[in-house]
């Protein structure tokens, strides 16, 4: 462990973006987002917690700042010309803020332009990590965000609706990434958006095998391409608010569903246990509970941050860029 | 086999596989069945939710609720066909302008195997394969929960039932076997033992 700690730079971290998303609302994105961010400044990081949620932004609210003077509105809007500017100090040491746009017609979709203007300067923001509180749903924006970031976390809680969700998040982010990615070949795009002949939408291509099929049937050249997309892709899956054993469970559930019809190999974070300390809390516009009576989560949230600061020094292991065939194909 | 109820619902939305092929049986053993065409909508747990479009008598739904049932659904590919009793255990009508309307029902199938899961699955009309895969998972998850309420269920009773009989031949018996009744009461107890246990295991597992 002191390994990882010590003598790390601003620049050392092989992962240093990382997005908390989850598709549902209520599950404690942003408690989760602020709870990792002062787990990494207590182990000595320097950290800059970014709320992405450019429709309905709270981050500020959670970390006890009411009348932010200065947010990513005024980035999107080049009020601000650099995003270092529009950094908060706040009264956690070590954590800087850049507060979500709220209020403002549009801001909760950004422009092209505008997006990656925003993508470009994150990267270079002057910390060891960046944590990035995604809002709720599966806008496109949203989705973007999620899949630019080296790091990805998805959220749920034990609640059948948030696995549903949080499954629909991460199927939703994958779609995404290959429809950019394979924009320009008209035939991936004719296979994941199929038309009838009068040029209406016939629904989505059902599980990612069936997809690779297709695929291998109608674009064998980007075949490879397209399983070494899978096999790039990485996710971490968290979950928060567990009440009992049996809702340890859950993320085993999302990763088999993941497993098996997305064909990608998420990894299971751990858990935050539910706590109702953080409740009042929020509540009560205090900043997260790490004071004298230590909430029940900081310990997990301790252990969360310590893989974080693992994952982001990793090099990519092998496993992780080989190319891994379809299940299907395997049994073959 | 006639049929009591119009055969015209068959035309659903999404891509109704199978969907009109599914017979649902209601009656006592012994006592007059009837069949209807019907549609699966939704299935949980073991429990199938039905709809029968156009009924033709409809006099006698409610009665329909707590009878026995049995649904009959063809083979896929090379499988066998299913056959599946239950219990009805909701009924509700819904009456739909000149038409008959229609009839929504639930049946409680006990525990269908995998298999018979998926051969129910794969009739309701427009299932998304990875959905269905998760609701699978999640319900087989639960399963050892109930699965342990079970087995204490009935080794608590077993113990009861022991313990009962020890005191008996112990007390009441008309010739005393001190030694057979100490058997009793010794296993019975240790039944009970085991029940406590079990079930504070379930609460510390749920905590």
């Amino acid at each position: 462990m002191k390994d990882i700690l010590k003598g790390e730079t601003l620049s050392d971290s092989r992962i240093k973006l990382w997005s908390i998303g989850g598709g549902k609302g209520g599950i404690g994105k942003s408690v989760i987002s602020l709870g990792l961010g002062i787990s990494l400044a207590h182990l000595g990081k320097k950290v800059i917690l970014i709320d992405g949620d450019l429709g309905g932004a709270n981050l500020h609210t959670l970390m006890g700042v009411r009348y932010p003077h200065v947010t990513l509105e005024h980035f999107l809007l080049k009020k601000v010309d650099r995003l270092e500017d529009t950094i908060i100090q706040t009264q956690v040491e070590d954590i800087g803020l850049i507060c979500g746009a709220n209020d403002l017609l549009g801001a909760a979709n950004p422009t092209y332009s505008q997006k990656i203007r925003l993508l470009n300067q994150i990267e270079a923001l002057p910390a060891q990590y960046i944590l990035l509180d995604l809002g709720a749903g599966t806008a496109f924006n949203l989705l973007d965000f999620f899949n630019y970031s080296p790091g990805r976390i998805v959220l749920f809680s034990p609640q059948t609706t948030s696995l549903q969700n949080a499954y629909g998040f991460i199927k939703s982010a994958l779609y995404r990434k290959i429809s950019r990615e394979f924009s320009k070949d008209e035939e991936i795009t004719n296979i994941l958006f199929p038309e009838d002949e009068k040029g209406e939408n016939l629904g989505d291509i059902g599980t990612v095998n069936e997809l690779l099929a297709q695929v291998k049937a109608r674009a064998p050249g980007q075949y490879d391409r397209l399983c070494r997309l899978l096999a790039d892709y990485h996710i971490h899956l968290l979950i928060n608010m567990v009440k009992s054993n049996a809702d340890l469970k859950v993320p085993e559930i999302l990763r088999s569903v993941c497993t098996d019809f997305l064909n990608l190999h998420p990894e299971i974070m751990g858990y935050v246990p539910y706590d109702p300390v953080i409740e009042a809390a929020v509540n009560s516009m205090k900043i997260f509970p790490w004071g004298e009576k230590k909430s029940k989560a900081a310990d997990p949230l301790a252990h969360l941050a310590l893989r974080i600061i693992k994952e982001s020094m990793l090099p990519p292991s092998a496993s992780q860029s080989q190319v891994e065939a379809p299940a299907e194909e395997a049994r073959a | 086999m006639p049929l009591d109820y119009q055969h015209s619902h068959s035309k659903t939305s999404g891509s109704s596989r199978h969907s009109s092929d599914v017979i649902l049986e209601i009656g006592r053993p012994g006592k007059e069945t009837r069949q209807f065409p019907a549609v699966i909508r939704n299935l949980r747990a073991g429990l199938v939710s039905l709809e029968v479009t156009n009924p033709r008598d409809l006099k006698e739904w409610k009665g329909l609720k707590g009878q026995g049932g049995r649904l009959y659904i063809p083979a896929n590919g090379g499988g066998e066909p299913g056959n599946f009793p239950g219990k009805v255990v909701r009924v509700r009508h819904f009456a739909r302008g000149r038409d008959k309307g229609l009839l929504s029902l639930d049946l409680v199938l006990g525990r269908p195997t995998a298999a018979a899961q998926e051969l129910l699955n794969e009739h309701i009309p427009g299932h998304q394969p990875d959905i269905q895969g998760l609701w699978e998972r999640w319900d087989q998850a639960r399963q050892p929960d109930s699965q342990r309420a079970a087995v204490s269920f009935r080794l608590g009773l077993v113990g009861v039932t022991l313990l009962l009989c020890g005191l008996f031949i112990n007390t009441v018996g008309a010739m005393p076997h001190p030694l057979l009744a100490l058997t009793f009461c010794l296993t019975g107890t240790l039944g009970v033992l085991g029940q406590i246990l079990l079930l504070w295991k379930g609460m510390k597992n749920s905590n």
